[in-house]
């Protein structure tokens, strides 16, 4: 009876360690998923806001990336090459942030812009709606590049020019996008800011 | 032991010849290597008032163009004072060009020519008379002689400017230069700035000419960074080299995107309505009472 009960005892045991050990599963891979989903823009697009809204897996262009000095008195020297190259991938992260949540994650926007640029260039990007127009479905980005100038004599300082091309539909009609800005960035306590901002874009043919 | 004939002069020599030498290099290497005194810059910038940060969307700037040939010595008078308004909201700009014998108030030194403000007071008190005179609050002063106005037209590669009338004054300015649009190098563009002999109202066509480089290095700064946007950082780096700030980098960073983002055509130059005339001995010039509504419309929206 001991030996029936605690063989019945050892089998509900591993039941209900095998069901634990499943349910632990299944909320590990929905918890690595929904983490996945948060970390990616294009992702998190869909998730829970506007029809425009990009879909969470269209395969979106590369960014290109080409950091150098600007201004340089004489000739390049290496710790200029290195410190342009440090600081133009910093300041392209938060460029690459700004657009992808632009383009892929309008709802998140005006966070990643107010996080990224100084108040006053804020609130005039904001006001001027540089941004998507509005019912634009299935956005995929063809080219994304970012040329970036930064100051040779203390990479405090960087001109960054951005050129998007984009596909995209509004109702039923294709429409392709292109965009390019300039900004002005400025380094303030280890983080890039952008000051100013020229925007223009229009359909690309 | 006796010595060699010839040892004693020989050994003169070898004590002299190095000390002169380095007498020499100290001499040369000095004005080089010496401290940098505070008028040596050949252009300065700085604050009228400590923390003013103007608040309605209009900056006021005071160009100030002195007539010293190094540098920016006490006793220089300024012989070039152009108030530079900026609407931030429409990106409209305006020249307000002072002719520089120009009888003001000067605050706390009575009556005299607004050219003699810069002796009296330096650029501050310039900028607190032009106050005192239009009503109007200035946020920064800019200020240069003959060698930062060189070094400025040098390093951005001469300057286009469409000069309005033939120009010959080889004994005074050195300007020769036939009207029309002329690129202008470094000597030029001095010489352009500077004469007044070819005009029957002198020093008021001049300064209106001075406004019209001012106007003409907007433009080449504008068309140098729609072409190519990171040349600004080498105009930063340009009067970087040759400016005693008395702002940050910071400042002067976006005081230059401001300004590139003014289109010239934008930019409208008006001089003070002038009449010629004495005071004692000296030739001035008194500002018509015409200029209090030019004042009050420059203030309202900085531009014309």
């Amino acid at each position: 009876m001991f030996l029936s009960v605690a063989g019945t005892s050892r089998n509900t045991v591993l039941k209900i360690t095998a069901i634990v050990g499943l349910v632990a599963l299944a909320a590990g891979i929905a918890a690595f998923i929904l983490m996945d989903r948060g970390s990616s823009p294009t992702a998190s697009g869909s998730l829970n806001h506007t029809p425009s809204a990009a879909p969470t897996l269209l395969p979106q262009a590369k960014w290109r990336v080409r950091a150098f000095p600007a201004a340089v008195t004489g000739k390049t020297t290496k710790k200029q090459l290195k410190a342009a190259r440090i600081q133009g991938r910093r300041a392209s992260q938060a460029i690459k942030n700004v657009y992808n949540a632009l383009l892929l994650d309008p709802p998140a926007a005006e966070r990643v812009i107010r996080a990224h640029f100084e108040p006053a260039a804020a609130r005039a990007f904001l006001s001027a709606r540089s941004r998507l127009p509005g019912r634009i479905t299935l956005v995929r980005t063809t080219a994304r590049t970012v040329r970036i100038g930064v100051d040779a004599l203390n990479a405090r300082k960087a001109v960054a020019t951005v050129r998007v091309q984009l596909k995209g539909e509004r109702k039923t009609r294709r429409i392709r996008l292109r965009a390019q800005s300039t900004l002005w960035l400025e380094r303030i306590h280890h983080s890039w800011r952008v000051l100013a901002w020229r925007a223009r874009q229009g359909p690309h043919r | 032991m006796a010595s060699a004939p010839g040892a004693a002069p020989m050994k003169k020599a070898l004590v002299v010849i190095p000390l002169v030498v380095a007498v020499g290099l100290i001499a040369i290497l000095f004005p080089i290597v010496g401290p940098v005194r505070k008028s040596a810059a050949a252009i300065r910038i700085g604050r009228v008032h400590a923390g003013f940060q103007p608040t309605t969307g209009k900056l006021f700037v005071l160009v100030i163009g002195n007539d010293a040939r190094h540098g920016n010595p006490n006793g220089a008078l300024a012989d070039a004072i152009h108030l530079v308004g900026i609407d931030t909201n429409s990106m409209k700009a305006g020249i307000l060009n002072l002719p520089r014998d120009s009888w003001v108030t000067i605050p706390g030194y009575g009556t005299g020519k607004i050219n003699e403000s810069l002796v009296d007071g330096g650029p501050e008190l310039v900028a607190r008379t032009v106050e005192s005179l239009t009503g109007i609050r200035i946020a920064y002063w800019v200020m240069t002689g003959f060698g930062g106005f060189y070094q400025i037209v040098k390093n951005v590669g001469g300057v286009k400017v469409d000069v309005p009338i033939n120009l010959n004054d080889p004994s005074g300015s050195g300007a020769v230069m036939s009207a029309g649009v002329h690129k202008l190098a470094p000597l030029q563009a001095l010489s352009f700035v500077r004469d007044r002999h070819d005009f029957p109202d002198g020093d008021v066509s001049r300064t209106a000419n001075q406004a019209r480089f001012l106007l003409a290095l907007l433009r080449k700064l504008r068309h140098e960074v729609a072409s190519n946007p990171a040349s600004l950082l080498k105009w930063m780096s340009i009067a970087r080299r040759y400016t005693r700030l008395d702002i940050s980098l910071s400042e002067l960073f976006r005081l230059a995107i401001l300004a590139s983002d003014v289109s010239p055509k934008d930019v409208s130059s008006v001089t003070v309505p002038v009449s010629f005339g004495f005071e004692g001995p000296q030739s001035v010039v008194f500002i018509s009472p015409q200029a209090t509504s030019i004042y009050a419309r420059f203030k309202k929206k900085a531009h014309f």
